[in-house]
Order: structure tokens, then sequence, then C-alpha cells
């Protein structure tokens, strides 16, 4: 194919599913009466500020806790790796907002078992509160690419380090980390918009807070539902949160830069694990502990909460609300629809993601730009999205042949208009994922594939796709576990007739049935564990990197 | 390659051929074709609507887009902007966006012969929407915890930092509620809440479970809400407030766009039906506007109801919806001091 | 099957010229061999041959056929040729046999035959046994012979080697050099390696060429270079000779006060002397500080003092010569190029 060919095939899905929704909305709401006024409100500075400072609190939260945990689990002889690796990545599958109820119950200043039990004075209706249940939300963000790239890297580097003199912290200090650490950024950098573009959470934590506080989403979402010219306006707004995003993307990206340098280069790595020493059992009780707090906690007090008759108090036992959803047949029905659309949008996300991935290292512009703009929907609202695209193909695309039959293309109402949702929302993993590993795959195997007779693509295909697993399975993994459970776009774009395991949540949540949310919240993360461990189970367990 | 897209592309195509069968024109009188309705009755509601609909409509096909009336609304303002919606019907509990769509003129001026008995303030007196069921803001209060006479005690001293309300900004249920109350109270309204320490705790699901795990000892939060988690055994108790609980009425409106006018019309009766009216009352835990039926869960009918609570005037109707957006900017400057 | 020529190839990355008009013709199945010091851009020469970079002007054609220049660019997979990597490029996620079988695979050979090629290629390179071996246990000469046996498997018209035989002990290196050699016997293939090893170079190579900073200093047979130098860092370079600025003054070659015969007659001036090893003799008498003495086996290598320039002679094992003491030393050829050349 030609390269303007492939550069426009490759271009029209992201411009025609991605930016097109974007732009209707920003141009509308720019167009809109007293767009500026309302863009430089002070309560729109408010919410900014609000939404600047929990999102890169949740982002160094994530990052501080991701990164060391990436080279512990990635690097050293520290146990049950892989347990910890599934349970650190939980956090993915399980909506934010469960663990918001989950650290609502365990840490409100009046009630709070935290509070109560340990006579602490945690409060979690603030900004850290809000930051800190975020950055735990986006822990996988972090963690997982960081794993995957430090696979690539060769033991004889940490043992030169060794041999120079460095006992073992010393050498994941100076070895490991810095080439984990672009990884590491750059799912800083989609955590802070993971953070940015959630309203579940500051909006749960955030209105009862005292003051409140505002967020970009909260405000954006208060505006659509001024009516009127409230839509309009708050795509306005949503300007704010794409700024924020290109500022936040670009600055990682400066950071990034210096670590980046070939692993995978043809010369085989071999992959030993530091050994801990002495050290070991001490590590190993902290990190069950960080586990037990900051995952298993929160979610124990919901499951316990769920088998209360009324959730929220701790006194009297019941299993009516697990017996009642086991009984829905429609929960079943959920389950499926759920896992193929989120299939399908990891599919759709490691693919695309992978091919603008190697057209950006390959082609050059325009797809340097790319990065940003695929970053864009992941960093506004889902609801903002959402309306993007009904905005967009809410009306039908006709082709009539031979002036009797008519090709519709109608995405409005089918299944296809949430994965085109899930999947340009979920784009940014991908490409990010992909991008990290591209990176540090030496050329020369893809080279060595073409002298052997094979075309560029097919080279690509051998030689450099079989390094890029385990980015591209940390990329699909975060994408699927994050559509599972997705419910904001899901609640707006659901055909009739249909349930999402999302839109379901969303149900309880809004029927005043918490418990049954908290329920379903944990037969979603039972349902994700057992898959993780059959994967696992599956999986050759290969020793080669 | 090219193909494959282009295959793609064809998959997520329908397939359309001009044949005298499809798509003809409603004959006769009878009510036929495919209804779309934009709805936040709960599904449960939903599902068991369906059949009584199916028998007394059996020509027409309904579908459910179902989320709460916020998420309703933005998606019809979203649809209209991008230049039409395929919805017929909407069912949401929203009276302010029911009067400003009025003004707009997007509704379909209809009266159900069922809907003789209902009372003048339910419906709308050019016809442009009728209530088919009615959601009521009250308090609740922890089972040991003092009981609130009215929604004016809550700023009083006995309830200082024990007070949960739903977030006027998001919620439109909260919305209505505060709109009432500030109309009768002033200006200062908000802010003498805020002073006595009452805290924002998103929609009514929230309030409820704020109230019920006692982080907090009172809540306004709807009828429909309480009533179910009291029968589940959560320990709270309702107080009715002396100056009058707010009602929401759970509007009923055609677009005037719709092309199954008769089928629209139908539904209408059908919900305002007998039938209709008892799978609202006794699934949705809410009031009909039928004063033949009885109240949810042993509670008083419509007319006990509208004794207990404040009055809907068409004025209300129009200032809500015209000056909204002051109410909700007073609601935020207050509770940000 | 197929001749290189190069025609003014030119290539610089940014600012940075790091081919700069380089012009060469590699006859129809003979050997080239390409020398330089480290990073006067040999690599980069090869990767033109083979297309993985594009040129900024010049053309390269081979069998004829003008492979890359203003008209034309031929993708490396239908240039019909083999390259050993300097970094190996030997996938981690193939087996030994499996990264050997990829040019076979792509050339769409049958199973059996494949099966067939492998063998002789892995035998080639002394590795049959290690045909299901992971990469990632092999050791580094393992590797590099991996990636030998990949690039010569596919029969190419041209195979490019960069520092294909570095890794491996001299045994080793001196079979695979045979197998080279009767390989290209056999097939006609022609060659083009890099290497640092002189000896590998001048043995194996029916012409060498030196490079120095992205330019072409001389192309000869190796004996030609050997013997005719254009350059003192050819000569420098080839031979290890010892190369001394000084200046010729009435027929001897005068540095730190030392004054050193010339066997042929010169004018005078300030210039560069090139004197190889082994083209002086020691005399037991003489006033030259000998500052080591060190053994090689076949031969003994002196360290003499000029001044404070060292000076390598290459001899028998003298008994009059002993570190301390002073010698004398006689020239037996030697050449001199004017200072400016240098
Ligand atoms: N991609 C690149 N970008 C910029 N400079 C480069 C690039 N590749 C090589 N160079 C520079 O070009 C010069 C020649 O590189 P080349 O790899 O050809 O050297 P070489 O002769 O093969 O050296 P060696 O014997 O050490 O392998 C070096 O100075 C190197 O730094
Ligand atoms: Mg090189």
């Amino acid at each position: 194919m030609k390269r303007s060919a492939l550069t426009a095939a490759l271009l029209a899905p992201l411009v025609i599913f991605a930016l097109l929704p974007l732009a209707v909305l920003v141009v509308r709401g720019l167009r809109s009466p007293d767009a500026w006024g309302l863009l430089v409100d002070p309560a729109t500075f408010a919410a900014l500020r609000g939404t600047t400072i929990t999102s890169a609190g949740a982002a160094a939260i994530a990052f501080g806790l991701g990164l060391p945990l990436g080279l512990l689990l990635g690097r050293t002889d520290l146990p049950w790796s892989r347990a910890w690796r599934a349970l650190f990545a939980l956090p993915a599958a399980v909506p934010p907002f469960i663990f918001a109820m989950g650290w609502q119950l365990l840490a409100n200043p009046r009630t709070g078992l935290l509070n109560t039990a340990l006579h602490l004075h945690v409060d979690i209706y603030s900004s850290t509160g809000i930051a800190f249940v975020l950055g735990l939300s986006a822990l996988p963000l972090v963690l997982l690419p960081t794993l995957a790239s430090l696979e690539q890297v060769d033991a004889a580097w940490e043992e030169a380090a060794r041999l120079a003199g460095a006992g073992p912290w010393r050498t994941l200090r100076d070895v490991a980390l810095p080439l984990a650490l672009p990884a590491a950024g750059s799912g800083a950098a989609l955590a802070f918009l993971s953070s940015a573009s959630a309203f579940g959470v500051p909006y749960l934590l955030g209105v009862t807070a005292s003051p409140p506080i505002p967020t970009l989403t909260t405000r954006i979402w208060a505006q659509v539902l001024l009516g009127a010219h409230g839509l309009d306006q708050a795509g306005a707004l949503a300007l704010w949160l794409l700024g924020l995003s290109t500022l936040v993307l670009a600055l990682a990206q400066r950071l990034g830069k210096r670590g980046r340098v070939s692993l995978a280069s043809g010369k085989g790595a071999r992959r030993t694990r530091l050994p801990l020493g002495p050290s070991r059992v001490a590590v190993s009780a902290t990190t069950g502990l960080v586990a037990f707090v900051l995952v298993v906690l929160p979610l124990l007090v919901v499951v316990v909460a769920s088998l209360q008759k009324n959730f929220g108090t701790f006194d009297a036992f019941t299993t009516a609300h697990w017996a009642r959803l086991s009984h829905d047949t429609r929960t079943l029905g959920a389950f499926g629809q759920s896992a193929l659309l989120a299939l399908g949008t990891g599919v759709i996300v490691t693919g695309a993601g992978l091919a603008l991935a190697w057209a950006r290292s390959r082609l050059g512009q325009p797809f340097g730009a790319v990065a940003w703009l695929a970053a864009w929907p992941y960093a506004i609202p889902g609801t903002v999205l959402a309306l993007g695209l009904i905005l967009a193909f809410s009306l039908d695309t006709r082709v009539v042949l031979f002036d009797s039959v008519a090709l519709v293309l109608a995405l409005m109402n089918t299944s296809w208009l949430l994965l085109v949702a899930f999947s340009v929302r979920h784009l940014a993993l991908g490409l990010r994922a992909a991008r990290d590993g591209l990176e540090r795959v030496d050329r020369s195997l893809a080279e060595a594939a073409r002298l052997s007779g094979a075309n560029r693509l097919r080279a690509f295909l051998d030689g450099t796709l079989p390094q890029l697993r385990g980015p591209l399975v940390a990329g699909f993994t975060l994408a699927v576990l994050a559509s599972l459970t997705e419910l904001t776009m899901a609640t707006l774009l659901l055909p009739p007739g249909t349930d999402l395991l999302g839109t379901l949540l969303f149900e309880l949540m809004s029927y005043a049935d918490p418990a049954g949310a908290a329920v379903l919240a944990c037969a979603v993360v039972a349902v994700v564990l057992l898959g993780q461990a059959a994967i696992a189970a599956a999986a050759p367990r290969k020793v080669a990197s | 390659m090219r193909w494959l897209c282009a295959l793609l592309l064809l998959a997520g195509c329908r397939i359309e051929r001009v044949s005298p069968s499809a798509g003809a024109a409603e004959g006769g009188d009878e009510p036929q074709g495919d209804l779309w309705v934009y709805t936040s009755m709960y599904r449960h509601v939903v599902d068991a609507l369906d059949p009584v609909i199916a028998k007394a409509l059996p020509k027409v096909k309904v579908h459910w887009f179902q989320g709460g009336s916020e998420k309703v609304m933005a998606r019809l303002e979203a649809e209209l902007a991008a230049g039409g919606t395929q919805a017929d019907v909407v069912l949401t509990s929203d009276p302010f966006f029911y009067q400003r769509f009025k003004d707009e003129g997007r509704w379909l001026r209809y009266v159900s012969p069922n809907a003789v008995r209902v009372s003048r303030q339910l419906i709308d007196p050019d016809g442009a929407f009728t209530a088919v069921r009615l959601s009521t803001m009250v308090m609740i209060r922890g089972k040991d915890a003092a009981a609130p006479e009215s929604f004016g005690a809550l700023r009083e001293p006995p309830f200082k930092d024990q007070v949960a309300l739903g977030d006027a900004l998001t919620s439109g249920t909260a919305f209505t509620w505060a709109v009432f109350t500030e109309s009768a109270r002033g200006d200062p309204w908000f802010r003498m809440l805020r002073l006595n320490g009452a805290r924002v705790a998103g929609g009514n699901a929230a309030v409820l479970q704020k109230v019920q795990s006692g982080e907090a000892k009172v809540g306004v939060v709807l009828l429909e809400n309480a009533l179910k988690a009291k029968a589940e055994g959560a320990p709270i108790e309702i107080a009715w407030p002396a100056d009058g609980a707010v009602v929401i009425p759970g509007d009923a409106a055609i677009f005037s766009t719709t092309r199954h006018r008769r089928a629209a019309e139908g539904l209408i009766d059908v919900l305002l039906s007998p039938e209709g009216q008892d799978v609202i009352v006794r699934l949705g835990d809410m009031h009909g506007v039928d004063p033949r039926a009885a109240g949810p869960r042993g509670e008083p009918g419509v007319e006990g109801l509208l004794v207990r609570s404040q009055p809907w005037t068409e004025g209300m109707r129009e200032s809500g919806a015209q000056t909204g957006e002051q109410v909700k900017r007073r609601f935020r400057e207050a509770f940000s001091q | 099957m197929a001749a290189v020529t190069l025609e003014a190839v030119h290539k610089s990355y940014g600012k940075n010229h790091i081919v700069r008009g380089v012009s060469l013709t590699v006859a129809d199945g003979s050997f080239l061999s390409l020398l330089g010091p480290s990073g006067c851009g040999k690599t980069t020469t090869l990767r033109m041959i083979a297309g993985l970079e594009r040129l900024d002007s010049g053309r390269i054609a081979i069998g004829g056929g003008e492979v890359d220049g203003p008209a034309a660019h031929v993708p490396p997979e239908r240039r019909g040729l083999g390259m050993v990597f300097q970094s190996y490029a030997v996938w981690p996620h193939r087996t030994v046999a499996e990264n050997v079988a990829y040019p076979l695979e792509r050339q769409g050979l049958n199973r059996s035959e494949r099966d067939a090629r492998i063998r002789e290629a892995l035998a080639q390179v002394r590795l049959e046994a290690f045909a299901d071996r992971q990469p990632h246990a092999l050791s580094g000469g393992q590797l590099q012979r991996v990636a030998l046996a990949r690039a010569l498997v596919g029969r190419p018209k041209v195979l490019l080697l960069d520092e294909p035989l570095s890794n491996l002990d001299a045994a080793l290196k001196e079979e695979l050099r045979a197998e080279i050699a009767a390989l290209r016997a056999r097939l006609g293939t022609t060659m083009i390696a890099v290497t640092h090893d002189q000896a590998e170079a001048l043995a194996l190579a029916d012409q060498v060429a030196v490079m120095r900073a992205g330019v072409l200093e001389q192309v000869a047979t190796p004996q030609a270079l050997y013997a005719e130098p254009n350059s003192p860092f050819v000569a420098g370079f080839v031979g290890g000779a010892n190369v001394l600025d000084g200046e010729v003054r009435g027929g001897a070659f005068v540095l730190g006060g030392v004054r050193l015969e010339l066997p042929t007659a010169v004018g005078d001036g300030p210039c560069t002397l090139v004197l190889r090893p082994e083209d002086a003799v020691l005399e037991p008498t003489g006033t030259l500080p000998l500052a080591a003495r060190l053994f090689l086996g076949a031969t003994t290598e002196y360290r003499l003092q000029l001044g404070d320039v060292a000076l390598r002679v290459l001899g028998p094992p003298h008994p009059f010569a002993q570190p301390g003491t002073t010698v004398g030393l006689t020239l037996r050829a030697a050449r001199v190029f004017p200072r400016e050349l240098r």
C-alpha cells in the first residue's frame, strides 16, 4: 500500500470515531453563549484546582507505590510474585466507586471503622482521600507496564553493578530503576488522566467534603444538567481537561526521554532475580501488609457489608443480598455481554495502539501528534465522550444503491456504538503499551528478518512483535478490566434489551441498593481472579523473556 | 487489508430495501409500530409493565431506554442537538425539564381519557404532559435520632452536624426539593443549612446510606427509597415534614415529532389505567396519580399525599425552569463556604 | 553471482557526516574486508548496502542492477543478501533452529528441504547439538555463530558480515574462516566483511578497504596494501607500523636528538616516517635505551625509547638486548611521507 493510503487508513478511524465526537462537542461549546465567561469563571478555576490537586496526588500515589512494587515483583526473589501481581492488578477490575464505598465505610469521620475501632482521625472526604482512592485504582496503570518493561532487562546489567560494588538495593536503584522509569512515568501520566476524567470517586467523596471539593468532571456534569445550552457549555469546559491532558503528556514525554533505551537487542537476555538476602522475610511481610491494607481491606469491608442486613452497619448477618442476585438471570447475561464487549475492546485497543505506534516509529509525521490525540478521549469524563458520540452518530448514515437498496450505517442503539465508545476511550492504554514496548526493541531484530526476505510488515510481525508480548498483554489487560465494569458510557449508550455489568451496577446503586452493587462488584472480582488464575495455569511457564 | 475494512464496515450496516410492506404508515385506528420510550422508571417496574402494555397494545413494540432522569435528559439534549431524537415518549421525574421542553414547543398535546380522575395540579393545563406517578421527598431519621418536625427544623440546633442532603447540582430530585424549600424560606436558607453543618451527599442512594450507617442522623430522601429500605429492615424511620413534603411528579409526554402518535397515546392510557397504576405503586414503591389506587406499602393514596405536601402551581414550574440556574448557583456558593 | 558497486555514497545523521563519498567495487565472488577504527562508518556502509539505511546521495548497484540511488530503492528483502549483525540480532523468541529456519521459510522451502539446509548450516558453524536451545541459554560466541548460520543458510548472492568472528577462540575462528572460504569457493558468494582482526582481513580477503572518518583511504589487495600503503594512517593501521613525526636531515631521520640512517635517499624537510617493526634490526652497540622486551612466541618485541616516543621492533631473541641497556638500530626498509599528508 502506498504511504499516503496507509496513513489515511490508519488515521481515518481515529479521526472519525475519536476526534469527530470531541470536535463536535468543543466547537459547539465554543460557539455557545457565554462559553468564554464560563471558562474563566471562578467556580471553574476552583474545579480546575480540585482536579489538578486530586489527580496529581493520585498519579503520585500510583507512581510511588507502583514503581517500587514493580521493582520488587519484577527483579527480586520475593516469593509468590505471581500472586502479588494478580492482587495488585485487581483495582483495575473493580469500579473505583466500589473502592470508594469501602473506604467510606472504613474512614468516614463519624462512623468509619478505622476511626471508631483504631481511634484514628482519618477523613476520606478530603482532597487527600479522593487522591488516595483514585491513586489506588490507578495503581495497575503504573505497575503492569513497569513489570512488562523490566521483563526485558538483561541480568548482565545488574550483575555488572554488583561486581562494581553495589549491593542488591543499590543495584535496584541504580540499574533497574532508571530502566523502569519511562514505563512507570507514562503509566503515571495515564493515572493522572484517568483520575482527572473520573466522576464516581470525586462525586462520592467530594460533594460530602466540607466544603465540597469541586472537580472539573462534577462541574461538567452539573453543567449538562442545566439543560438548554448546558450541554454545549459542558463541551467548552471539557477543553480544560484536554489542555491539562496534553500538558501532562508532554511533561511525561520530556521526563521519559532520557531513560528510553533498547533492551531487547538480540544478544539474548537472561533473567535472574536479585536475591534479597536476609531482608526477604521483612520485605515479604511489608508487601503483604501493603496489599492487605490497600487492596484487600476495602474490598473485604464491602463484602462483609454486603452480608449485613443493613448496609453500613455491622451487626446482623444475612445472605439475602447474595441470594437475590444469584437468582437474577439478567446478571448472568450481563456477565456474558460485558465479557464479550471487554474482550473486543481489548483486541481493538491493542491492535489499533500497535498500528499507531508502529506508524509513529516508521512513518513519522503526522503520527507524532497521534499520541496526544488518542489520549483525549481518555482524559475527558465518560459522560462527555458518550454525549459526543451521540452528537456525532445518532443520525444514520445512508448510502443508497441503485435507487432501491440502502446501506444504513446505524450505530446508535447497537452494541457497535458501545464497542466504539469503549475502544476510543481506552485507546490511550493500548497506544502507550505499544509505544513503550516498541521503543525498547532493537531495530536490528526486524532488520534481520528483512534481510531474510521478509517485507516490512512481515518483519515487524516476526521479528519485533514477539518481543512486545509483555507490554501488549499489560495494555490488553488494563483495557479489558477497565471496560468490564465501565458504567458511565454504558448507561448512556446501552441498546435496548441489553444488560451490562456496568448498567446493572449503576441501577443497583441508584435504586438505593448499595448491598446489591457490592455483591455484584465482588462477583466481578471473583470472576476476574478466576480468569487470571486460569490464564496463569494455561500459559506455559516460559523461562525465556 | 482494504477488503477487510470494507467488510467490517458492511458488517455494521443494515440493508434496507424499498418494498410496499415495510414502514407502511399507520392505517386504521389500531395503534401499532415501534415505540421508543426514554424513562427513569426502575428496570423491574418496566419489566412488569411490559406484559400489561403488550396486552393493551398488541401491535406496538416498545423499546425502552432506561436510566436516571438526569441521564435521560442528557441523552435527549445530545440527540436533539444532533438533529433529532428517535424517542416518542419520555417518562422521567424532572418537572422543570418538561416545562422547559413545553416552552420550546416540543411536546404533543394529549390528555388521556384515563386522566379524568387525576388532580388538576398534576396535569399541564395545556395538556402537554401528565403525571403518571409521584415521587416524594420526605425526611428519614436513624432509629435513635430525634424526629425533625419540618424541613425548616433542619437548620435548628438539635440537628447541628446531623443532616445529609442530596446534591442539588447533580440530583434532579434534590434540586426540586431545593427549589421548593428555598422559595418557601427565602435566600439565606441554604446558607443556614450549611451553617448548621448539613452535609451534601450525592443522590438519594447516598443520603440513604449515610443515615442507614449512622454517618448522618437525619436525611432528606425519596419516599420510595426509604420505604424499600425500611421494608428490608434498615433501622430508619420516615418523618413527614409539617411544612409539607415535596412531591415530584413523574410526567409523561409525547414528542411532537413522533411518527406513532396513536401508539404513544395508547401507552399513556395504559400507564394511567388501573393495571398500569397498580404496577407503578406495587413495584415502584411510589404513589400513583389515580385516587382509586392505594399508596405504596400501606401509605395512604394520592389524595392523602397531596394533603401532606406542598402544592404544585404553574408558577412553580415556570420559575424552576427559568431560575433553576440561579438556585443551583446559590446552593453551590452556600456550601462552598 | 553479483558484484557490488558503490558510487560516491554519502550519508549523514543530522549534522554529522558519517559516510562521505565512498566509491567501491567488489567483484563478483570476491571477498572484501572493510577495515578501520571504531566509529569510522563501517557498519553504516554495510547497512546502506543492505538497504537498511537510505543514502543521502550516490548510488549502489548489486549484480549490475541499481538497488539504491536517485531512481530506485530496492527494499532489503529483495536484494538477496545475508547479513551478520554486529549485535547478532538473534530473535529471543525462536530457538536456534527456528532462527536459522527463518530465511528458508521466507523463501518458501518445504519442510524436508529446510531441515536439511538447517542441519547443514548448523554443522558449518559447529552448532548441531544446539538446535533446540533458546537463545538466552547460549554463550556470546554461540549466538554469533547462530547469526552466521542464519545469514548463510539462505545462500545469498552477497554476504555482509559485521565482525562475524569477533567472539570466537583462535581455533574456532580458524575453522570458521575455512568454512567461509569453502563456501565462497563452492557458491561463489560475494562477501563484504567488517573486521578488526587484520590477520583475518589479510588472510581471507581479495581486497581490503581501509576506511577513516567516513572516507576510504585505500582499497587494494592485501599484498599491495601491506607493501604500498598510500598513507601513514593505512600503514599504521594495517601493518601495525611505527608512525613517527620528525625531520629528514642529510639522509637520516632525526627525532628527539636521535639520528636513524634511512635506507633510501630522501630530500630534507619535516616528514612522517613509517617503519614496520620487522623492518628494523637491533645492533648490540648504540645509544637507544631499551625500555622493554616482550616474548611473543615466534618473535620477540622490543620497545625502544626515541626521545619521548616509543618505537616497536620485532626480531629474534637477541641475548644482548636486555631492558635497561642501550642498543643500536639499522633500518632495512622505511617509508617517508611529507608531513602535510597526515
Ligand atoms: N543512528 C545514528 N544516529 C546518529 N549517529 C549515528 C547513528 N548510527 C551511527 N552513528 C554514528 O556514525 C558513526 C559511524 O557508526 P558505525 O556504526 O558505522 O561505526 P563502525 O565503523 O561500525 O564502528 P565500530 O567498529 O565501533 O562498530 C559513529 O560515530 C556513530 O556514532
Ligand atoms: Mg560497527
